[in-house]
């Protein structure tokens, strides 16, 4: 099944065909933008422009090259994406991760909506290794080879783990003369310093939300429903991913974040038995999502008084500064849940902070 | 193919090194004089030109036309032109220069490899071997110890020359290679040394470039000549026509000049109610929220610079005049505070899920900070009226350390809960108590001349009728919570009865076995809380006997619950350890 077309980014298309018909592409490109409007399609896009029998530029779409980028199988477009640690004996991890890579894109082949991925999926440096090998090699087919990675923050699992980001270095610096990388990050201040510096960045902006619903009615199936379409696209804040991901328990979620706060209002027994009641793991799951909509609700509270709408919203009482801090105070548990922290930790802290500050 | 402009524009000689003539006129002597080390440690922030340094002095050593005796720029510089100096130039392949990426080459395998290859003389009579060991720092530990005796005694005219952003990580990991090696330490570059060469590149490649466009790359480059570049290439690579601010801006995703005026307006006249709005405007603009927040750091130290009386620099022009303009809106003390709520967002507002978010909050905590910005200019009153004060109450009785202490917490950390604390008895109670011992002109005379901490008014110290006493009760009552809230609670259910002979007795008013059951409990305290008040010691007794006759059946109902929270409550007087941990841990305490 090929993959779905481009949407949204004219303005940014319009500017890309410029410089690719210009021969001007930097080789070595970050895309930067919020999760969820399309930066590895985009950037599949950009691979297509580059190796379309046309010559640069707007892809055909029709060329055997461009047909073949949108069905994945370009043997001269390497997309790498975080995936599992791989696990097995050192000197075969390059195998490994290659064949995890495979299969991880052939499932894409198969359903080119992913998700985001996994908390524990990361660019690790076997697949770096594996980057390296293929760099090395002519091109098969096209004029250029095109290296798309993907969510490149995660080249850098974790603080101490800089391998991967590292081994990427010199070769970003001055690519072999065939070669083209791409970048994509939703937080380019992750990256490592040294990485950022040798890449030329490009923003990729939310999209309007008249281009999500679109996509809402056309790509998936089955196709959601126009009114529905309208609706998710309007919540989702120009970002087809946030609208795809928007689930039908978001009204649950919702419910948890204002059962926490209600918890915390009501004094410490009543924290710690709702402490006692969440799960004492996976901080990154549903736990971490809780929180921020508790953030959120705290955050509309906010609003609202400042505007000086009277009544209407829980907290009335409550100085604004004090649902200042409790926001910054729920923003921290995140941070904590994020590092897969026991949420029953945070739980029973969070809880005692927002009482404190008498939510 | 197009070629980025950091590796088209890198330097080919020493000379061309911008910002780093330190390390550039010692290599350049060390060449010339031929007394060039057998190992470097070249380390520095990224994009400074480490990496181009090190193939600059492995093009010097084995430049054709400096061999040969023909003309080099300067001594000790190489041609750049030569076959030899254009492959080591380009990072191409030479059988003399080595070029390693220790980041992918880290284990002790690749270490050994290295060390058997230098073992190998240089491919003619005259040449250098050079190794040009990069992103040094990912060598393993075991990699540094299997080179540690040929980088301590290389083979003749065999050089190593190791670049690294970390240096830190190398003497963690490989502490003896530090005393094998020279090192030098780049600097980050200089704002006008990277417009500088903006300009020059832009003119050789025949782009047209504003003066203030190449400012602000260089500001958002940070130090790094590699970044500016880029940055350049971006603006050039999606565009045409002239390199103007507006679209450097908008390539970055940074901010015009008004945003930053229209954000000193909310804060300075605290419109919290503005900040949702200001920032939906900015998240719709798709401004990058990170780099706005790195922005509210130059604009918020340009005012404070503008405030402290100096020039706003790190700004645009424009933007420094508007901001002397309104800086006298705006006390030093509260920039400081908002650039330290600014410095604890900074983290969040990176790492966060939700940047937004943290931006709103920390925008609306700088709108409120009013309440703070009150209490430091009433501080400030204080401090100018204390003199006439200290003089009236020249004579007053001893001074009470623990008074002085919560009066001038205020001065050092002016923050809204330590506030009640600070009440005197001042007939405008509000105010906080002068904190002599802060004001940096009264420390001596404070020191010299101790007095009554109670400034104006009558002090509490002449009432020795049990009228005046009963007058001024409340005063008495509101001193005595700044102390001890807990015994404060106590006296604050009391009404002096009668005084004489240094014996104060108090009549139980209102509700309230607890106050008469705290009374005889913490009479003690009580009695040292009240000497000291006072300026005369006390005896305090009770009318408990026929008060608590008189309302037993309130006394009995309340006794069972009340009593056990004041027990409770006494005891955490007692033990100030187990008063902490309750309140650490929320403790209840039930018996």
């Amino acid at each position: 099944m090929p993959l779905h077309p481009v949407y949204g980014h004219e303005a940014l298309r319009a500017r890309l065909v410029g410089t690719l018909k210009a021969h001007k592409l930097p080789p070595a490109l970050l895309l930067l933008g919020p999760p969820g409007v399309g930066k590895q399609r985009l950037g599949l896009w950009l691979a297509a422009g580059l190796l379309c029998e046309s010559g640069p530029g707007e892809p055909c779409g029709t060329c055997h090259s461009c047909r073949l980028v949108d069905s994945l199988q370009h043997p001269d477009v390497h997309w790498s994406f975080p995936v599992a640690r791989p696990k097995g004996d050192e000197s075969k991890q390059v195998e490994e991760a290659e064949e995890t890579l495979g299969e991880a894109i052939a499932a894409r082949r198969e359903n080119p909506l992913y998700g985001r991925p996994d908390g524990l999926h990361a660019l690790f440096l076997p697949l770096v290794r594996l980057l390296h090998r293929q760099a090395m090699m002519r091109p098969v087919m096209g004029r250029v080879k095109v290296f798309l990675v993907g969510d490149a923050e995660r080249l850098v699992p974790q603080a101490s783990s800089q391998e991967a980001a590292n081994a990427m270095l010199k070769v970003l610096e001055e690519p072999p003369p065939d070669t083209h990388f791409i970048l994509t990050t939703t937080d380019s201040a992750a990256l490592l310093p040294t990485i950022r510096s040798r890449l030329v960045p490009l923003r990729v902006r939310r999209l309007p939300s008249a281009d999500v619903a679109r996509f809402l009615r056309e790509v998936p199936t089955p196709a959601v429903a126009a009114e529905e379409a309208e609706h998710r696209a309007e919540a989702a804040l120009g970002s087809i991913g946030d609208a795809l991901e928007q689930r039908e328990d978001a009204g649950d979620v919702a419910a948890a974040a204002e059962r926490l706060l209600e918890a915390a209002r009501r004094g410490p027994a009543a924290r710690y038995r709702y402490a006692l009641g969440v799960k004492s793991f996976g901080a990154r799951s549903d736990f971490t999502e809780t929180l921020g909509a508790a953030a959120e609700l705290l955050r509309d509270d906010l609003a609202q008084r400042l505007r000086g709408a009277a009544g209407g919203h829980t907290h009335a009482e409550v100085p604004a500064e004090r649902l200042v801090d409790a926001i910054r105070e729920l923003d921290r548990a995140k941070g904590w849940a994020r590092g897969n922290v026991n949420p029953q930790l945070i739980v029973a802290h969070l809880t005692r902070a927002l009482g404190e500050l008498g939510l | 193919m197009h070629l980025a402009l950091a590796r088209k524009y890198r330097p080919r000689a020493f000379a061309d090194l911008i910002g780093q003539e330190h390390v550039a006129r010692a290599l350049r002597g060390a060449v010339a004089q031929g007394r060039v080390a057998h190992g470097y440690l070249l380390c520095g922030p990224r994009g400074v030109g480490k990496t181009t340094a090190a193939r600059i002095l492995a093009m010097a050593l084995n430049c054709e036309t400096r061999s040969r005796g023909g003309v080099t720029p300067a001594p000790g510089e190489p041609c750049g032109e030569c076959p030899s100096c254009e492959r080591i130039w380009s990072g191409g392949a030479s059988l003399d220069v080595v070029e390693i990426d220790a980041a992918s080459n880290r284990g002790v395998d690749d270490a050994r490899d290295l060390r058997e290859r230098a073992m190998y003389a240089a491919s003619a009579e005259g040449r250098y071997k050079v190794y040009i060991v990069d992103e040094a720092h990912m060598l393993t530990r075991e990699a540094w110890n299997a080179l540690l005796k040929i980088l301590e005694e290389p083979p003749p005219r065999v050089i190593f020359v190791f670049a690294t952003t970390e240096p830190q990580k190398i003497s963690n990991t490989a502490a003896p290679v530090m005393s094998r090696l020279q090192r030098f330490d780049f600097r980050r570059v200089g704002p006008h040394a990277i417009a500088e060469r903006l300009a020059y590149v832009a003119a050789a490649e025949h782009l047209a470039a504003e003066g203030d466009a190449c400012t602000l790359i260089a500001r958002v480059a940070d130090g790094g000549m590699r970044d500016a570049l880029s940055v350049l290439d971006q603006v050039t690579a999606f565009g045409e026509g002239p390199v103007t601010t507006a679209r450097v801006r908008e390539l970055l995703g940074l901010v015009s000049d008004d945003v930053y005026v229209e954000l000193l307006d909310i804060v300075a006249n605290r419109r919290a109610e503005a900040v949702f709005p200001y920032v939906a405007t900015l998240v719709e603009a798709g401004v990058d929220l990170v780099a706005f927040a790195d922005g509210l750091g130059d604009l918020w130290r340009a005012v404070l610079a503008a405030s402290l009386g100096g020039a706003p620099d790190g700004v645009s022009a424009a933007l420094g005049a508007i901001i002397r303009e309104r800086a006298p809106a705006l006390a030093p003390g509260d920039t400081l505070r908002i650039l330290r709520a600014l410095g604890e967002a900074e983290e969040p507002i990176r790492r966060s899920g939700n940047p937004r978010l943290v931006l709103e909050t920390l925008l609306v905590r700088w709108a409120l900070l009013d309440r703070t910005v009150d209490i430091a200019e009433l501080l400030r009153e204080e401090r100018t009226d204390a003199p006439t004060h200290r003089r009236t109450e020249e004579g007053g009785p001893g001074p009470t350390p623990e008074r002085r202490a919560p009066a001038s917490a205020p001065a050092a950390a002016p923050r809204p809960p330590s506030r009640p604390q600070a009440r005197t008895l001042e007939d405008s109670g509000a105010r906080p108590a002068a904190p002599a011992g802060s004001a940096p002109a009264s420390t001596g005379d404070a020191a010299a001349a101790p007095h009554s901490s109670v400034p104006g008014g009558e002090p509490l110290t002449g009432l020795f009728t049990v009228e005046a006493l009963r007058a001024r009760w409340a005063d008495v009552v509101t001193a005595a919570r700044a102390e001890k809230p807990v015994l404060a609670s106590i006296l604050e259910d009391t009404e002096p009865e009668s005084l004489g002979g240094g014996a104060l007795v108090l009549r139980v008013i209102g509700r309230s076995a607890m106050t008469a059951e705290g009374l005889s409990r913490s009479r003690q305290r009580l009695e040292e809380l009240l000497g000291r008040l006072l300026g005369a010691p006390v005896r305090v007794g009770t009318q408990s006997a026929a008060a608590a006759a008189a309302r037993p059946a309130t006394a009995e109902r309340v006794t069972a619950d009340g009593a056990r929270t004041e027990r409770t409550r006494a005891l955490r007087e007692k033990h100030p350890a187990l008063d902490q941990a309750v309140d650490a841990l929320d403790l209840e305490l039930l018996e």
